[in-house]
């Protein structure tokens, strides 16, 4: 995605929407210090309230409710509500065995009348920005439905750059051209690819990878570009 | 495409994408965790992804690129360049 380099020039609907005017707070049932005592195992530092909802791509008037969640694992569980969102928008930030962050995009609905308006793809830039700067490695969601279904979670995000090892037994159902393809992003890369995902596809669960010039980055940024969306 | 062709020349080592461990591992084995329908893409919308897809597949960084690289290469007998 591309940032306004001094926070001018932003788009018009992303300068309106989108200046950090959220709301965080802990969960009713949960304990503050409990909370930012899982943060900072996560993140190994102490981080900000506000950061939960940079993180989360809260835009303004939002509500970003955090707690710990039960269990040792060091996993923070943050609650998006806003009048977009039909329920509210509900990720996970957690520390892997490698000791990687990872933030799990759950779920996540807006109601139809704010739908295809770019706000998912901004909600999504702007996690990805923040993710970027604080070290996030990676986010996962869960990409549900399959050819036919009322769902299509399995072909949007894999368009938005969410990757995955290929199932084993589709591999050997590649049409010849694309036999070399084992992830499902290598797929995207090529029109027949797109078009046998979107027919033989399936749920998986997607990694964007955060990395400096990871595919998922560069085709989010490139995506960003083209629709006028500066962040 | 990922597969690297082998010893040869002028290919790449195309590195493996980072893929997450599994939601359940991360959150534990009782995590439910729903779908983000978050992004609801119009037909235009979709015609622009395809779009940056096919540059992306012709960008130097593509591992589409690296494939094709490293297919033109020709390999040695003995596996070194």
């Amino acid at each position: 995605m591309e940032s306004a380099p001094d926070g001018g020039g932003r788009d018009p609907i992303t300068a309106a929407y989108w200046n950090g005017r959220f709301a965080v707070e802990c969960h009713p049932r949960s304990d503050p210090e409990e909370a930012r005592a899982r943060g900072r195992a996560i993140f190994g530092r102490q981080v900000p309230d506000a950061a939960w909802g940079l993180l989360v791509g809260a835009p303004d008037d939002a509500t970003v409710a955090v707690n710990a969640e039960p269990g040792s694992r060091p996993v923070l569980r943050v609650t998006v509500s806003h009048a977009w969102y039909d329920g509210p928008a509900i990720r996970y930030l957690a520390r892997d065995d490698a000791s990687r962050v990872g933030i799990v995009n759950a779920e996540f609905h807006l109601r139809p009348e704010w739908q295809r308006r770019g706000i998912g793809t901004r909600v999504l830039a702007h996690q990805v920005r923040a993710g970027h700067q604080v070290g996030v490695a990676y986010l996962v969601t869960a990409a549900a439905g399959g050819p036919g279904g009322s769902m299509n979670g399995y072909y949007t995000w894999a368009l938005l750059g969410f990757d995955q090892r290929l199932p084993d037994d589709l591999v050997p159902r590649l049409p010849a051209r694309l036999s070399d393809a084992r992830f499902v992003l290598d797929l995207m890369e090529d029109a027949e690819g797109r078009e046998w995902w979107r027919r033989n596809g399936r749920a998986y669960e997607g990694t964007f990878t955060l990395a400096d010039g990871s595919r998922s980055l560069r085709v989010l940024r490139a995506y960003t570009v083209r629709q006028g969306i500066t962040i | 495409m990922t597969k690297s062709g082998g010893s040869t020349q002028h290919a790449h080592k195309v590195q493996a994408p980072l893929i997450a461990p599994s939601i359940r591992s991360l959150l534990g084995a009782d995590a439910d965790v729903g779908p983000d329908e978050s992004l609801a893409l119009s037909a235009d919308e979709e015609r622009a992804l395809a779009a940056v897809w096919d540059e992306e597949a012709r960008s130097p960084e593509s591992s589409a690129t690296h494939v094709r690289n490293a297919k033109r290469a020709v390999p040695t007998k003995n596996g070194r360049a």
